[in-house]
């Protein structure tokens, strides 16, 4: 299978390596926190994969094609409703939604075909609604990203029949644990890694730094953002079933702005070019935010009592965006996988080495 | 090879091409000259579709390409380089090469035509892996060249290749703009330094506010300082001291 990719899409055995190194950092986080967590901290650990599998999806998009996306949520939620409305309880779907239209209160799903209708239904509708979206470039397209956004969030806060509105949807079953999480989000790594490096992705980061020259070059840029916007759909609504089967109640503002703002700023910090930086920008703001939540419940420091400080993780994640917006727009990783920086430094070491070796006695002396 | 009818280009109100006519036949080297803002580099950016055209009829080999997509266009065979060594300046020489393949799925023959490429600018094949932007002026023009080259063009239509380059640089664009032809391509070439660009081509056009003024053989603008004087500002004495 593998030689059939490389052969269609272009991709080199470093892209496959790449890929499953990062999955398997993924894998790492997990097992270290399932070995070594309480209870609290593996609930942290959940929703951080959970965040992942949502920053991956906005990295194929966004960071590939480098025009801002502020509606991806929108896939998110679309994903966790459908999921968690198919697989709910009969017997909740009585008290919560009596008046469900399409029948939906008169049966429940298995979980998985649930989540396999949600997936579809979200990617169907990021196809959709790319098709419009693509057309639009630079801001408009962000801006419409937006627009996205406040739609679907008005219609989950609005037809109470079918989500109970405002109100929290309750009584999805918990159906994942941190083991298929984590399993999930290293699988999403892989997939944005491949994608970033096949064909496709190359044409969209060219376009990305130049479109007009990539047009030039006979790149078809729309076809190619829709491309990457419906798998980012694909990406974003898996995470949204996840989510539902994790927490097991979802409300509309789960699918707003907070979630918007928190996957972009783990994106902007690790860096929204590689799938590296997704995995690093999730891991280090899941750390800063928990820090930042430990803080806002007044702790004792070294003997002394801190103030309570409510709204510290938001003001948190508006810092980082700012200043990595402002100093280091690339993020920590920049624009090379973990994989492609430590080969490069390698080589730049053993050239030194060599250089070294073969100038010796001048160098020492 | 390519004919031009009658093409226009507006953007909102302001017409930046009015009913340009031209032709370049096979084998060709035609040169199009005339000041900043005369609407040279929109007229080819609607040739090859970058720009929607405002009216008038593009044929490649017969084909009318007026309507059609840049990447089918580019697919046909016509490809324009566009000004500035627009490189890709994050991604590698090797993956600029590779975009220049955009719209070709022979893997073996890309992969032998980037070897062709590598052979041919020996530069290319030495910065293989690093990025672009590290690249001086004349290596990213020389990259943006053998970039276009690598979907197979029949006609290449440069934009300023000589723009911001060493006079060094330009005789070497140049050298090779000819080593092209003599590979079988046609080309157009856009140019601001209209000595050098006369000097390489067989035919010229000069345009101004957006309108054709001249067309006529090279030799015969170069011949009269008349010409010369009239249609691009310059005389022979305007020209003293440079190369050539």
């Amino acid at each position: 299978m593998m030689a059939a990719l490389q052969m269609r899409f272009g991709l080199g055995r470093q892209s496959f390596v790449g890929g499953f190194i990062l999955a398997a950092l993924v894998i790492l986080i997990g097992l270290i926190v399932m070995a070594a967590a309480e209870k609290a901290q593996i609930r942290v650990a959940n929703v951080f994969f959970v965040n992942l599998i949502l920053v991956l999806g906005l990295q194929i998009t966004m960071g590939n094609s480098n025009v801002a996306n502020l509606g991806h949520i929108t896939f998110t939620g679309v994903g966790a409703y459908v999921a968690g409305i198919l697989v709910a309880p009969l017997a909740i779907k009585a008290t919560g939604i009596p008046n469900a239209p399409f029948g939906l209160n008169t049966f429940e799903l298995h979980f998985i075909p649930a989540a396999m209708i949600g997936v579809v239904i979200g990617t169907v509708l990021a196809f959709l609604t790319g098709l419009v979206l693509t057309r639009q470039t630079g801001i408009a397209y962000s801006i419409a990203t937006l627009a996205l956004l406040v739609i679907v969030h008005t219609v989950f806060t609005n037809w109470v029949d079918l989500t109970r509105g405002p109100i929290a949807f309750y009584g999805i079953p918990f159906k994942v644990n941190t083991v298929s999480l984590m399993l999930i989000a290293a699988a999403c790594a892989i997939v944005a890694r491949l994608f970033r490096d096949s064909r496709w992705g190359l044409q969209l980061r060219a376009s990305g730094e130049d479109v007009l020259a990539a047009e030039a070059s006979g790149v078809s840029v729309k076809r190619l953002r829709l491309v990457a916007w419906t798998l980012s759909g694909f990406v974003l609504s898996l995470g949204g079933v996840m989510y539902a089967y994790l927490v097991g109640t979802i409300s509309p503002k789960s699918f707003y702005f907070d979630a918007v703002f928190l996957t972009l700023a783990m994106l902007i910090l690790g860096g929204m070019r590689s799938a590296s930086g997704a995995v690093v920008g999730a891991v280090i703001v899941t750390l800063g935010t928990e820090l930042m939540r430990w803080l806002e419940g007044a702790p004792v420091i070294f003997g002394a009592k801190m103030p309570q400080i409510f709204g510290l993780t938001g003001f948190f994640l508006g810092v980082v965006i700012v200043l990595f917006m402002a100093l280091r727009p690339d993020g920590l990783v920049g624009d090379e996988e973990l994989d492609e920086m430590a080969k490069r430094l390698w080589r730049q070491r053993k050239a030194r080495a060599a250089a070294g070796e073969d100038t010796g006695p001048e160098t020492s002396s | 090879m390519l004919v031009v009818d009658r093409l226009s280009v507006a953007y909102g109100s302001i017409k930046a091409v009015r009913e340009v006519s031209l032709r370049v036949e096979k084998g060709e080297i035609v040169a199009l000259l005339g000041p900043n803002g005369a609407g040279k580099t929109s007229l080819i950016s609607a040739i090859v579709g970058l720009v929607p055209s405002a009216g008038g009829k593009v044929e490649l080999d017969g084909t009318d390409i007026s309507r059609k997509r840049t990447e089918d266009i580019v697919r046909l065979g016509a490809t324009v380089t566009p000004e500035g060594r627009k490189i890709f300046g994050d991604l590698t020489v090797g993956q600029n090469l590779r975009l220049g393949a955009a719209v070709r799925r022979d893997r073996d023959g890309i992969a032998a035509d980037i070897e062709q490429m590598l052979t041919m600018f020996p530069i290319l094949r030495e910065r293989f892996a690093s990025r672009a932007q590290t690249l001086s002026g004349g290596e990213q023009q020389q990259l943006a060249i053998a970039r276009s080259m690598m979907s197979r063009p029949k006609l290449l239509m440069l934009d300023e290749p000589s723009l911001g380059l060493a006079p060094r640089l330009v005789e070497q664009i140049f050298g090779l703009i000819t080593e092209l032809r003599a590979k079988g391509l046609t080309l157009l070439v856009v140019e601001q330094n209209a000595y050098d660009a006369l000097a390489l081509a067989d035919r010229a056009y000069i345009m101004n506010s957006g309108r054709l003024q001249f067309s006529g053989r090279s030799e015969d603008l170069l011949a009269s300082d008349d010409l010369m004087e009239h249609y691009l500002g310059t005389g022979t004495g305007g020209h003293a001291g440079a190369p050539g």
